[in-house]
């Protein structure tokens, strides 16, 4: 589905009737309401930004349950899916993904994908919101995003999807704290 | 005179079928033992198998069974490698290879994390009376508690004087490896945290990550900038944005100092365990193949 062209339009729209004039390009709904700007022109934009949340919403797909083990292991993630510590999903979860999802959707598409670290930085943050919630996870993303400049020169490169790239998985920046039941070993059977 | 004819005959298949079974079981040990020394583990998994299967009570029974889980440990899957010495250990509870099978299930846990488990049957095999894998064991455990600096109980086993003759001749190595050790200059999560919240990036620098500093300051600057702009041009909602989004970078920040910390000092205590299992001599070890001839398993550490 090409959304290009509602894109545009929506910009032409913006940029012709309501961006405020010293402020051409912003997000021209949040800005104050201005002698050349009536109130009532708020509503359209405001109407785009709920259709386009319900859209996203309606859109989101749930994040790669494999990229939570690593490559390689693949086939051997469906044992511990039902894991309730992984999986967390609520009102907040969808809020702190909707920015990650609305880049995703929007603009990972048009830019190609250009992250060097596996799983992407969106996706790493969408797994994170999955396992940890809106708050841990949304600062672990942040986490994410400023700490890739020195991680790769420790962390591990893997060939994925043709490409070399840096391994740095959510395990890598939580196993600090968080620790899940199958990542013990099972009690010795039959053990004398 | 037909009973008369008989009894040969009968006595002959009899002895026909014991040597025909004599040479079957030696058939399949044999092609077992080959296919482990070629390097085909899954093929001799099922020759081992195919052996249990028609001689559950055959003489070599026991290194069949053992030899599942070498087998499993030599293509380094840790998991099945496990539940095959169990496996073993839950049919022949008393054999003699079970010191053997004891110590390379202990190294299957430690390959998937386990160990404090691994660490159990490193101390099971010290206490027991099988000598055959007491050094190596010894070695292991002295290792492992020193990567997990408890160093007066690496000490103690080290100056045991029943291990002694065991652990002889790497003695020395394992005393300058402690002492590297506790030289060792960890990072302290709480001071990188801290710093972090008084200065965003400044944490990262004490964890010597400069990079991540430079840009968690510049982002953390930028942001609050950026917002103060925003309020005081009377643009709240952008303010709001930018702030809300600042707030992720502060806090990401000291997230990320904390665990650059914790990284740090893994990465201390990876670098000396690895250091020490070349130093020990721990980065092979034979595996038995029921051939009689040795195979040697390499640590991929």
């Amino acid at each position: 589905m090409n959304l290009l062209p509602f894109i545009r339009y929506i910009r032409r729209f913006f940029q012709k009737n309501l961006v405020h004039r010293d402020a051409r390009g912003l997000l021209p709904f949040i800005l104050p309401p201005g002698k050349d700007r009536n109130h009532s022109s708020h509503r359209f934009p405001a109407a785009v930004v709920i259709l386009a949340a319900v859209f996203l919403w309606s859109q989101a797909t749930l994040a790669d349950e494999t990229l939570l083990r690593g490559p390689g292991k693949t086939t051997r993630t469906t044992v511990h899916a039902k894991e309730p510590a992984i999986g967390k999903a609520g009102i907040p979860e969808e809020i702190a993904s909707a920015p990650i999802h609305f880049y995703q959707h929007f603009l990972s598409h048009q830019w190609g994908r250009s992250c060097a670290y596996y799983p992407s930085c969106s996706n790493y943050g969408l797994l994170a919101i999955r396992k940890h919630g809106a708050l841990v996870g949304s600062m672990m993303t942040f986490d994410r995003l400023q700490h890739e400049a020195d991680e790769a020169g420790t962390a591990p490169p893997i060939l994925t999807g043709g490409q070399i790239k840096i391994y740095d998985p959510l395990e890598n920046n939580d196993y600090w704290w968080y620790t899940t039941s199958h990542s013990k070993p099972a009690p010795p059977a039959n053990m004398k | 005179m037909i009973a008369i004819l008989l009894l040969p005959g009968g006595l002959c298949a009899e002895d026909f079928t014991s040597r025909y079974y004599d040479l079957r079981e030696k058939e399949i040990r044999k092609f077992n033992a080959d296919l482990f020394a070629a390097g085909e583990y899954y093929r001799a998994i099922t020759e081992a198998r195919r052996y249990l299967s028609l001689f559950p009570r055959g003489a070599g029974s026991e290194a069949m069974a053992k030899s599942i889980g070498d087998a499993y440990l030599m293509s380094h899957e840790w998991a099945d490698a496990v539940a095959a010495y169990d496996e073993f250990f839950m049919h022949f509870p008393v054999s003699p290879l079970a010191g053997t099978a004891t110590f390379y299930k202990a190294i299957a846990l430690l390959k998937q994390g386990g160990t404090a488990e691994a660490e159990r049957l490193f101390q099971l095999i010290l206490s027991g009376a099988d000598r055959e894998k007491k050094g190596e064991a010894a070695r292991w455990e002295i290792l492992l508690l020193i990567r997990q600096n408890r160093f007066e109980e690496a000490e103690k086993l080290l100056k045991d004087q029943m291990l002694r003759p065991d652990i002889e001749k790497e003695a020395g190595q394992i005393e300058e490896l402690l002492k590297a050790k506790k030289g060792a200059r960890y990072k302290s999560p709480e001071t990188a945290g801290a710093l972090s919240a008084l200065l965003p990036g400044a944490g990262q620098f004490y964890n010597e990550r400069y990079r991540d500093g430079v840009y968690s300051f510049l982002l953390n600057t930028l942001f609050i900038l950026a917002a103060y702009k925003a309020y005081e041009s009377d643009n709240y909602g952008l303010g709001a944005i930018l702030t809300l989004f600042e707030i992720g970078w502060y806090t990401g920040g000291i997230y990320g100092a904390v665990g650059g910390a914790h990284k740090v000092n893994r990465n201390i205590d990876e670098d000396h365990f690895r250091i020490g299992i070349g130093r020990l001599n721990l980065r092979e070890s034979e595996i038995g193949r029921p051939g009689g001839v040795s195979l040697m398993f390499i640590y991929p550490f």
